[in-house]
């Protein structure tokens, strides 16, 4: 790293404004760049630079958020905040660090890294202005990205649930349960009074013991963690078995 | 493995004349209701639902081959106690292994065979079980055997340990050598340990294979319709104790897996005057993780 030759750390003392400034250059080749500011409480600052993996911001104890902008692109306001800027070459990543809010006498370095070099023979200028705002209400953030749902869950899990007085599991089931077994399912027969080496309901089998015993015995249910997906009552084929899996 | 295959005719009834691990005068104690009393709140009474009409047991049998559900498809080892006296014990530790593969939805095509381990053991979770464990509280003097009645009220009152040698490692803080005698390539052997010599605080390990749920048949039938339903009968006759699990309706004779690496049949006449001391663990402890089966 290296830092930029011209001056960088501009501190304007008005109560509400801070400034940094880098200085312009043209590019010829990826730059590192470093630079400090300090933020006074209530303070405004901004920041140009024209390259730079890094820009680190301090912070001091009053500080309510950090706002950061690209000029003339919207301002954004969010801990993590990802700077919009109108050329684009560079979107640095900003990084709070551990100790955001700062406590006491206490300050807080954000780094804000930027995400791609830029390219080499163009001029680019970024201005970026943060604002400390005390009691402003806080930027709206950009609306959420589409997630798409997921599909639908395969069980993980299938158990055979019986009263031994009243059922023999079925050959059948008992063999589409070792296929499901051979295909990474935990498939297993439960007799209803069975218990752990402490006495209790095996914690594997509380959720399908529970949604078996509502469903009546025998039944086949199938899980994905503590969800019940599937209860099939009272199965008597392999195929009922294998298919009971199958999201 | 088919139940209809013809059978080696040397391999049946077989009692060999040294062994005296079930002496006649231990084998009178094992009546029914002793037994029963011996298993205490595990002991079941054979319930109606499993019952099946005799006619029925060869469409039975062919379900059991196509489906392998024998009892002996959930045997995924031979034990090997030569010469000791321990066979009540390598009885019933089949049985509760059988038990548990079954519960555990595994079955092995072949059996137990001589000299193989299945890779299925490891991928699912089978927990070998040392006999040693539970007959050095049955016959504290080593030789001698012992019968059904003692071993069956040690096991449901406090379990057993796991085998030293596991199909993979379950990080046991407890185990035991299986046997004194010969073992094999999936059993343990070492010197006698006494119950005092055994891992301080075993008893903790050894509540995690405990049968919970025992049946008692009252006739050689429903001993056969236990085993047609893929669960181990566990019983001790001519000197020795071994545990049923195939019934041959081609042939008549009842195939176990017995404590010498091989397998072996008791005729119909064998199975008709046996079954009085005989019993099916229908539910062992069943674990909250499959791969950490002792908690």
């Amino acid at each position: 790293m290296r830092l930029i030759s011209t001056a960088l750390l501009l501190l304007f003392f008005r109560p509400a404004l801070g400034q940094i400034h880098l200085s312009e250059e043209k590019i010829t080749s990826p730059v590192l760049c470093e630079a400090w500011v300090d933020v006074p409480a209530g303070g405004e600052s901004s920041v140009k630079w024209t390259s730079g993996p890094e820009l680190k911001i301090r912070v001091s104890k009053d500080t309510k958020h950090i706002a950061f902008g690209a000029l003339p692109g919207p301002r954004i306001a969010k801990l993590i905040a990802e700077i919009q800027t109108d050329q684009v070459v560079t979107f640095p990543e900003f990084v709070p660090g551990p100790k955001y809010p700062p406590k006491g006498d206490d300050k807080t370095d954000f780094t804000v890294v930027p995400r791609t070099v830029r390219i080499p023979g163009q001029t680019v200028k970024h201005e970026l202005t943060f604002a400390i705002d005390e009691g402003k209400p806080p930027i709206q953030p950009p609306p959420p990205v589409p997630v798409t749902p997921p599909g639908p869950t395969k069980g993980t899990a299938a158990t055979y649930i019986y009263e031994k007085d009243n059922t023999a599991p079925p050959a059948a089931v008992q063999s589409g349960l070792h296929q499901l077994n051979k295909k990474g399912v935990l498939a297993t027969l439960f007799e209803e009074d069975t218990k752990d080496g402490d006495g209790d309901v095996p914690d594997l089998y509380k959720v399908p013991l529970a949604a078996a015993q509502k469903a009546g015995l025998p039944s086949l249910v199938v899980t994905a963690g503590d969800t019940v997906l599937k209860v099939v009552p009272n199965p008597t084929t392999e195929q009922q078995v294998l298919e009971a899996i199958a999201p | 493995m088919s139940s209809f295959d013809p059978v080696n005719p040397t391999l049946v009834d077989v009692f060999p004349d040294e062994h005296d691990g079930y002496p006649d005068h231990l084998a009178a104690e094992d009546t029914r209701d002793n037994l029963m009393a011996a298993a205490g709140e595990a002991s079941r009474d054979f319930p109606d639902a499993l019952w099946i009409e005799p006619k029925d047991w060869p469409d039975k049998a062919r379900d059991n081959d196509k489906y392998k559900t024998w009892p002996m498809n959930f045997v995924d080892r031979y034990t090997n106690q030569d010469p000791t006296h321990e066979c009540t014990c390598h009885s019933l530790t089949r049985c509760m292994e059988g038990a548990r593969n079954r519960q555990r939805g595994i079955s092995f095509p072949d059996g137990p065979k001589k000299n193989h381990r299945y890779t299925e053991s490891a991928e699912s979770g089978s927990v070998w079980i040392s006999p040693l464990s539970v007959y050095n509280e049955a016959n504290p003097r080593q030789w001698g055997g012992a019968n059904v009645r003692q071993v069956m009220e040690i096991a449901c009152r406090r379990g057993a340990l796991p085998d030293k040698i596991q199909p993979r490692d379950y990080g046991f803080k407890h185990a035991l050598q299986g046997t004194t005698g010969r073992g094999n390539n999936n059993q343990s052997t070492g010197p006698w340990a006494a119950v005092k010599d055994m891992p301080q605080g075993w008893q903790e390990t050894a509540d995690w294979f405990k049968p919970l749920e025992v049946i008692f048949p009252e006739s050689w039938e429903q001993a056969v319709c236990l085993v047609l339903h893929g669960m181990l009968v566990g019983v001790g006759r001519n000197g020795h104790a071994i545990p049923w699990g195939m019934w041959n309706p081609s042939e008549q004779v009842m195939a176990y897996p017995d404590s010498y690496d091989v397998t072996r049949y008791d005729s119909l006449r064998t199975v008709k005057s046996a079954w009085q001391g005989s019993f099916a663990i229908a539910t062992m402890t069943a674990p909250d993780d499959w791969f950490k089966p002792a908690g």
